[in-house]
């Protein structure tokens, strides 16, 4: 049993400072009044009116919801009353436009930009505000600070009459978080924190900020840095599929940089983070404007899910511990580097909503902001060691079962953050390390598998990174909140209202809570989900079946090279020309071609047009035409060998559904006379011949690669009526992103690192064709 | 005259027997009892030339061949191209033939001379195989002139000559309209086919000669009428058992007579085949070539030369068994099945093994009706791009719907014979024709009917599934698996070695 904090301070329960107090129960003392609720589609706010909503019948609510794209903020009302819990209030009052037009009167409207408020209420609830802990800071600003301010003139105004005269005393209850403490230590009063900052300035600040780091993303040296990374993935594929990379980054620089400008200038000044920082100022703008008003502020700690109301484990998506939680039962985290003996403060939603509630009927002194602390740390603290336990208890009753079997609980010795900290770079090195070498292995299912194997560890060390800089500072806080005026308002509910408005926060079991109705709650979800995925993954997604379609209104689009054939360009080239050659030149060409491999080899890596053009080169003095009786002679059966079975069964489907079949290759046209059989278009490299009809070694037109097949592909269609978004491609390498992604249905096959990758992201089908010549490559007659 | 075949019965001293599956050789020990059936001895080839000679200047029942040539005649060489001799030979008694004949013309004055080549659905002849077969004297005198050329089943140009159950008839112009037409070919199995009527037709006619169902006495009317409308003269080479090279010479000879050099060149070739990938093991060990010893050649008339040879063939390689076995053994050797590939496809390998091998007997099967087959071959799922695409996709496509032969010729069948990318592959890439893979289904389904269990020793399972057959890992477990309807104690009768047999059964 852990000691509480309190307990040390030997004062008992007695309080400095009495909160104004319950005189009866809180459905009377809510009666006929009239609340004004933002953040209702939320977490806590949704718990909220469906507390009014069912616990005060004579209580009327308004809501101000934001308008989601087209969904108005009255079809998303409706939409959240629709939910299982408020199915018994939606009967009661008849249907779900009845409860509206009597209870839930919807305001559309946003912060900062508040619409008017209704002039007959009474309590104006705020609990909006973003959950994020690492938002931009001008967005932190914005809706924190400036929203507040925003949302308490527009009170002031609809209490007022034309001459701006205060007509009613409105009570104006705002929703905080215990952590705007910051980075104090110790006992945190239920009082306004003391510190001189001077919100309006760091309002401007942080608003210009935003300008600022939008200017500086688009200089030259940023920009530089950021096409350098791009071309770095994807110069192969182009420089269309470059500077969309490239604009991608640099949207998320800037993001970055407005995260990290906001964290910094919260550190500075004392505050773990932006957002805690933010809801500071908040409160003191909400003590600043509300001299003339009643004012409650309450600040809940780590909300997490429901003990008891509307059901035990309600929750609605992730809250601050669960990923860590689920990634712990994963196995995702052999090691977490926290104090064991940091108090985390976690307090179940029903409690925050009940003395959220229970504060709306208070009614406290005019001019004197009342805070409340909903937290647990006071009175009945639960350590991180405390839940590494439960967490471990709860997964070593219920392990996490993956395709191959359970995964076993680490045990954590807590080592502090500094080992971690160097495991992590090291390991990060490592992934980084292993990236590099793939880049140069031979393409392969092998090279497949290391590479996803890589990926993998990547995740999860952003994952670990990621929580680590957002959470290590609470998961290390030595803070305990004092919840005295909680505490007092809870002991003066009314008899009848202890069971349904009881939080008291010392009155329930961390092993009930923690094990049988916090960690199923957010892991069974979790694992149906999971589950249900797999099952849709087995199918894959853009690899189906054919069905016929209307001649010409669907294409199929086909790489050659490693993909309908497993061969390369050198290698065809050798195939081509050193029949014609002498025995002594043969040896010649070969070593030739082997002593310039390096060479080919890099500019492919950089360029595979350049890398085309070259190997091309040394058609330079070769007889068109007998290259291409070469080919139907002698090379035609070593091609047609080298082919996958499966890319010709799936070319002669996709013709006898009545789809348009395409080759689209970098490779010279005489290779590709053995398909003209398969094929109703062949898009090759034409080499450049003179008069003689002797190849001069260099191409009639730019070798088809890249960004030139979609732009092909998109001109093709357009021709010939065909829909692309019905069509298909099939192609192997990093090169082919832009054809691929021309096509409604692209398959990668047997793809290199970077489509692999790539069609990951992006939920294409990857598929493997593999040769399945029964001769080896040197005996082939 | 080789050392005859025989039945050796399995006793307690008989040594580990060895067997053959795709590329692999293994001792196996067989249970007390087995009757094993080997082939005659296979021995070196001695030179053909007396025989041939006498066939030429004394055929049977006709004048020599010189007396019926003049100058001024169209004169014809048809290659028969029937399944044997596999594993290919060192040197093609075609050849020997063909020069021969060759010779006979130029001296008798004929000037218009072409070799056609009978390979009906086989594929055509690539330049390689005429040298080949025919040797690089024949093949650089004709082959620039096109004065060789492999039969076309597909096409247009066929002569009619006449109608067979109100069927009209097409055989190959060149052969329809010549003076004479000599038939070349060998015999190294008991084949009754009629290798004109399956290697010079049309496509029509072969369908109906080897389709799913042939209406009765239509072979014979179409050999009446081939034989009526050109009257051939044949020579034809009857062959021993395959010799293969010194490192593969065991395989032939009986265990208990193995030398050292033998038992080394076992365990040579196993580990070889053991240590190196696939096709590694495949340039060393891959396609072997065989001596076969002529044993005789027969000329003459078309029909009593085919008659005659198929006599000295049973004769010399026909062996006595007791009795109809419950369960029949067979290795199932790659350079047997397939000229190319050292394993062979799963379809060819099942035709080896069900008609080819099991079927290889006088009027008495080798196994009884409901018996058991037991092959050994792993059955491996690869298939030749330009040679067998469409067999690959037979495999693939028509076998995972049904195996049943009367479904496939009406479901499938016709497609695959208009599919314009077979047909390509057959005219321009020495495929075969795609009714072949169908055909060959066709006999291997009706050879399968007379067994109640056809289990593959270390065969692929899914492979074996697909064609209704069952696999086992081991001997022991196939036995264990026929059990059920063989009973624990089945009479077994086994089939050693490359060669081919003729059962005998008493």
């Amino acid at each position: 049993m852990v000691n509480a904090p309190a307990s040390t301070f030997g004062t008992g329960s007695t309080t400095t400072h009495v909160p104004p107090l319950l005189d009866g129960r809180i459905a009377d003392l809510l009666a006929g009044k009239k609340i004004v609720m933002t953040g209702v589609t939320g977490f806590i706010g949704e718990q909220i009116l469906w507390k009014v909503l069912t616990q005060c019948p004579d209580t009327v609510t308004a809501v101000l919801v934001r308008r989601k794209g087209s969904v108005t903020a009255e079809q998303r009302v409706a939409g959240l009353l629709k939910k299982k819990i408020f199915a018994d209030v939606v009967r009661a009052a008849g249907g779900v436009e009845e409860l509206m037009r009597t209870r839930v009167a919807v305001i559309e409207g946003d912060l900062p930009q508040v619409p008017d408020l209704p002039r007959d209420l009474d309590v104006l609830l705020h609990c909006a505000g973003d959950v994020s802990f690492d938002p931009p800071i001008d967005q932190a600003f914005m809706t924190n600070v400036v929203g507040t301010k925003a949302l308490l003139a527009k009170l002031r105004e609809a209490c007022s009459d034309e001459d701006g005269n205060l007509v009613r005393v409105p009570h104006y209850l705002h929703v905080s978080t215990a952590y705007t403490a910051g980075r104090r230590r110790g006992a945190i009063p239920e009082a306004g924190h003391i510190h001189n900052i001077d919100y309006e300035a760091e309002t401007r600040a942080a608003l210009a900020m935003k300008e600022h780091i939008e200017a500086r993303s688009r200089s030259a040296e940023q920009l530089t840095a950021l096409r350098e990374e791009a071309e770095a993935l994807h110069r192969q594929a182009g420089y269309l599929t470059t500077s969309e990379d490239t604009e991608r980054r640099r949207l998320e620089w800037v993001k970055r940089e407005l995260v990290a400008a906001g964290t910094e200038r919260a550190r500075s000044l004392g505050w773990t983070d932006v957002y805690t920082f933010a809801k500071a100022l908040a409160e003191r703008v909400v003590a600043d404007l509300c001299g003339d008003f009643r004012a409650s502020i309450v600040r809940p700690a780590i909300v997490e899910s429901s003990l008891k109301d509307p059901y035990p484990g309600w929750i609605e998506g992730f809250k601050m511990a669960d990923p860590i939680i689920l990634a712990y039962g994963r196995g995702q985290l052999p090691e977490f580097p926290a104090s064991p003996d940091a108090v985390i403060d976690i307090i179940p939603c029903d409690f925050v909503v009940n003395a959220i509630v229970a504060v709306c009927a208070t009614q406290p002194e005019v001019g004197k902001p009342e805070y409340y602390h909903c937290s647990s740390g006071a009175r009945n603290p639960l350590t991180f060691r405390g839940i590494y336990e439960h967490v471990r208890n709860y997964f070593s009753q219920h392990p996490y079962a993956t395709g191959l079997g359970s995964t076993a609980p680490a045990t954590w010795n807590f080592p502090g953050a500094e080992p971690v900290e160097t495991f992590l770079k090291v390991a990060d090195k490592g992934v980084k390390l292993g990236n590099l070498a793939l880049s140069f292995a031979w393409r392969g299912k092998r090279t497949r598998q290391l590479a996803t194997s890589l990926d993998k560890a990547r995740k999860q060390l952003d994952f670990l990174g990621k929580y680590l800089s957002l959470y290590g500072e609470y998961l290390q806080s030595e803070l305990h909140f004092v919840d005295d005026c909680t505490l007092a308002l809870h002991n003066s509910l009314h008899e009848d209202d202890r069971e349904r408005f009881g939080f008291d926060s010392a009155s329930f079991e961390w092993t009930h809570y923690m094990e049988e109705v916090h960690i199923p709650a957010i892991t069974d979800p979790v694992r149906r989900l999971e589950s249900a995925r797999k099952r849709r993954k087995s199918r894959s997604s853009t690899f189906r079946d054919l069905k016929q379609a209307e001649p010409g209104t669907v294409l199929a689009a086909f790489d050659l090279d490693g993909t309908v054939m497993a061969t390369n360009v050198v290698e065809t080239y050798l195939w081509a020309r050193l029949p014609e050659l002498s025995p002594l030149k043969r040896v010649g060409e070969v070593a030739g071609l082997a002593l310039r491999l390096p060479v080919y080899l890099a500019a492919e890596r950089r360029d595979r047009g350049v890398f085309l053009r070259s190997i091309y080169r040394r058609y330079a003095g070769a007889n068109l035409a007998a290259l291409e009786e070469c080919v139907d002679e002698k090379l035609a059966p070593l091609i047609l060998d080298r082919m996958s079975p499966e890319a010709i069964r799936r070319i002669r489907e996709h013709r006898n559904a009545g789809h348009t079949t395409i080759l689209m290759t970098g490779v010279i046209r005489p290779l590709t006379r053995p398909f003209e059989g398969l094929f109703d278009t062949i898009v090759a490299a034409e080499l450049a011949t003179d008069e003689d009809g002797v190849c001069t070694g260099f191409l009639s037109g730019p070798p088809m690669v890249g960004e030139s097949r979609s732009a092909w592909l998109n001109h093709y269609s357009q021709l010939h009526g065909i829909d692309l978004a019905a069509s298909y491609a099939y192609a192997d390498s990093h090169v082919d992103l832009p054809m691929l992604g021309a096509v409604g249905n692209p398959v990668a096959v047997s793809p290199d690192i970077g489509l692999m990758r790539a069609a990951k992201s992006r939920g294409w089908s990857i598929v493997e064709w593999p040769e399945m010549s029964p001769l080896p490559r040197l005996i082939m007659s | 005259m080789p050392r005859p075949g025989f039945v050796l019965e399995v006793d307690d001293k008989t040594p580990h027997l060895l067997t053959m599956s795709g590329a692999q050789l293994r001792l196996e020990r067989f249970g007390i009892g087995t009757q094993v059936v080997y082939t005659a001895d296979a021995e070196e080839s001695s030179d053909p030339v007396g025989l041939i000679e006498a066939a030429v200047g004394a055929p049977t029942g006709g004048a020599p061949l010189a007396e019926q040539l003049s100058p001024g005649m169209k004169l014809t060489l048809v290659i028969i191209d029937q399944d044997a001799p596999l594993p290919r030979p060192h040197f093609d008694p075609r050849r020997a033939l063909t020069e021969r004949v060759l010779e006979i013309a130029a001296r008798r004055g004929v000037d218009d001379v072409e070799l056609v080549v009978a390979n009906g659905l086989k594929q055509r002849w690539s330049t390689q195989q005429v040298s080949r077969a025919l040797g690089d004297r024949v093949a650089t005198s004709f082959l620039p002139d096109s004065l060789i050329s492999s039969h076309d089943v597909t096409s247009d140009d066929l002569v009619s000559i006449g109608e067979v159950q109100g069927f009209p008839v097409l055989l190959n112009r060149r052969v329809a309209q010549s003076d004479v037409v000599v038939v070349i070919g060998v015999r190294a199995d008991a084949s009754e086919h009629d290798p004109l009527a399956v290697g010079l037709t049309d496509l029509a006619t072969l369908d109906r000669l080897l389709g799913f169902d042939p209406a009765p006495g239509f072979a014979e009317g179409v050999s009446d009428l081939i034989r009526g409308a050109v009257e051939p003269f044949a020579l034809f080479a009857v062959l021993g058992q395959p010799l293969l090279a010194w490192s593969l010479r065991f395989l032939a000879t009986r265990e208990w007579e193995w030398k050292l050099t033998d038992r080394l060149a076992l365990a040579g070739s196993r580990q070889i085949i053991a240590a190196l990938p696939r096709q590694g093991a495949q340039l060393v060990n891959g396609n072997p070539r065989a001596d076969y010893a002529v044993i005789d050649v027969v000329g003459g008339g078309y029909a009593s030369s085919l008659s005659d040879s198929l006599g000295v063939w049973q004769a010399a390689n026909s062996v006595e068994v007791n009795g109809s076995a419950d369960v029949l053994v067979t290795s199932v050797w790659g350079p047997a099945v397939d000229a190319v590939d050292s394993i062979g496809s799963p379809l060819d390998v099942a035709h080896h093994a069900l008609v080819r091998r099991a079927g290889s007997h006088l009027a008495k099967p080798l196994a009884r009706e409901g018996g058991a087959l037991i092959a050994f071959h792993p059955l491996r799922n690869r298939f030749s791009n330009r040679r067998q695409s469409a067999a690959a996709d037979f495999f693939a496509k028509v076998l995972t719907e049904t195996t049943d032969a009367g479904e496939i010729a009406a479901r499938f069948q016709a497609r695959a014979m208009d599919d314009e990318w077979y047909l390509d592959l057959y005219r321009k890439n020495f495929a075969d024709h795609p009714l072949r893979v169908y055909q060959l289904w066709y006999e291997t389904a009706r050879a399968a009917e007379q067994f109640s269990e056809i289990i593959w020793v270390g065969g692929d399972r899914r492979c074996a599934a697909l064609l209704g057959h069952r696999s086992a890992t081991t001997y022991a477990d196939a036995l264990e698996i026929a059990s059920g309807t063989v009973g624990m104690h089945p009479s077994i009768t086994m089939l050693r070695g490359p060669g081919l047999v003729l059962g005998d059964v008493r």
